[in-house]
């Protein structure tokens, strides 16, 4: 049975990539590495994954519901090459001046990677505090507490011709797991002990003998 | 009198960087001036050793050898130098811009007689 902390992930994935708007890529798991090239400029990444989950221990839950304090990670990576008056320097008519002064005004490939981080940073946090994405897509009152504690940014690193920085944002949300048990076969019957009132999403009380 | 091997060695870096694997080279210093007269050797590729997984990878970092006695000005730390490479290994294609790392100094070779360079892609803004 699919937990709820995969939904919200997945729910997560849909909104940022609903507000891409051609300003980055989003990607719904953990890759181990990336091309350089592949994150160049506007294709900057967007790694969304399940990081941690913490079950507060609480007598007589050993059935039913239980509070999830999920953490996801978002990880950015981003790829620039140094940025300045390229045709300048590719004009043959250029003077000594002019191509000294564009020389002099490039702006180094570190610079302009931290610059797109920091924006890129900014663009996802202002995505996932919207006051639109508090349930994170789920329907109202089945995520709560959602924080971005920090953000965080790596070292500059050298691949190739090219210069990566990579950053991440945490995100903590509280969610509602059920226990329904897994006896490893699909059809197998189990008692679905949540409390629930039909027509009720909120307040849920009251049990359903699942047989199906 | 023996010829010095050192000596040797930088006259056949006429042979081995300016030779028949040679690829004109230009170089604009920082003070605009142009160099376009240069042959060098080119290498698209780089092989380095990935840290995340020990494992060797090939990366697209152009690195250009030149002899230090055919250069009137040798680029040096910290300095903004623009380098033109062909697009491919060809003496007649169209040429490339970049620019020197300037996270990397200009690489040794002084007692042989040669600069390597480590390049980055330079894009217009």
């Amino acid at each position: 049975m699919t937990m709820v902390f995969e939904t919200v992930q997945a729910s997560i994935v849909a909104i940022l990539a609903a507000a891409e708007a051609g300003r980055y890529q989003t990607v719904g798991y953990q890759r181990q590495s990336v091309n350089a090239d592949t994150v160049l400029d506007d294709l900057r990444q967007v790694q969304v994954f399940f990081s941690r989950g913490d079950f507060s221990k609480r007598a007589g839950r050993n059935t039913g519901s239980v509070g999830h304090d999920a953490t996801y990670r978002i990880e950015l990576t981003v790829s620039k090459a140094a940025v300045g008056e390229l045709s300048v320097l590719d004009n043959p008519s250029a003077t000594p001046a002019q191509l000294a002064t564009a020389l002099a005004n490039y702006n180094e490939a570190t610079y302009e990677a931290d610059t797109s981080l920091n924006e890129l940073a900014g663009i996802v946090y202002q995505v996932l505090m919207d006051g639109l994405n508090y349930d994170m897509g789920q329907s109202k009152g089945s995520v709560s507490s959602r924080w971005v504690p920090s953000i965080s940014k790596d070292t500059p690193t050298t691949r190739g011709a090219l210069v990566v920085l990579t950053g991440s944002l945490e995100l903590n949300l509280r969610i509602t797991e059920a226990i329904t048990g897994d006896t490893g076969t699909e059809s197998a019957e189990y008692y679905d002990t949540t409390i629930d009132i039909d027509g009720d999403d909120v307040e849920s009380t009251g049990v359903i003998v699942d047989n199906t | 009198m023996a010829v010095n091997l050192r000596e040797q060695a930088e006259q056949d870096l006429a042979h081995t960087l300016e030779g028949a694997f040679a690829l004109p080279v230009v170089l604009i210093d920082p003070d605009g001036v142009t160099y376009d007269d240069l042959v060098g050797q080119v290498l698209y590729d780089t092989v380095v050793e990935d840290p995340a997984t020990g494992g060797t990878v090939v990366i697209d970092e152009p690195v250009v050898t030149l002899r230090r006695s055919s250069l009137t000005r040798i680029p040096g730390p910290g300095e903004n130098w623009a380098v033109k490479i062909p697009i491919t290994p060809s003496r007649t294609g169209d040429l490339v811009t970049h620019l020197i790392d300037p996270s990397k100094s200009p690489e040794g070779g002084a007692s042989i007689g040669f600069i390597r360079l480590y390049l980055k892609k330079a894009a217009q803004s």
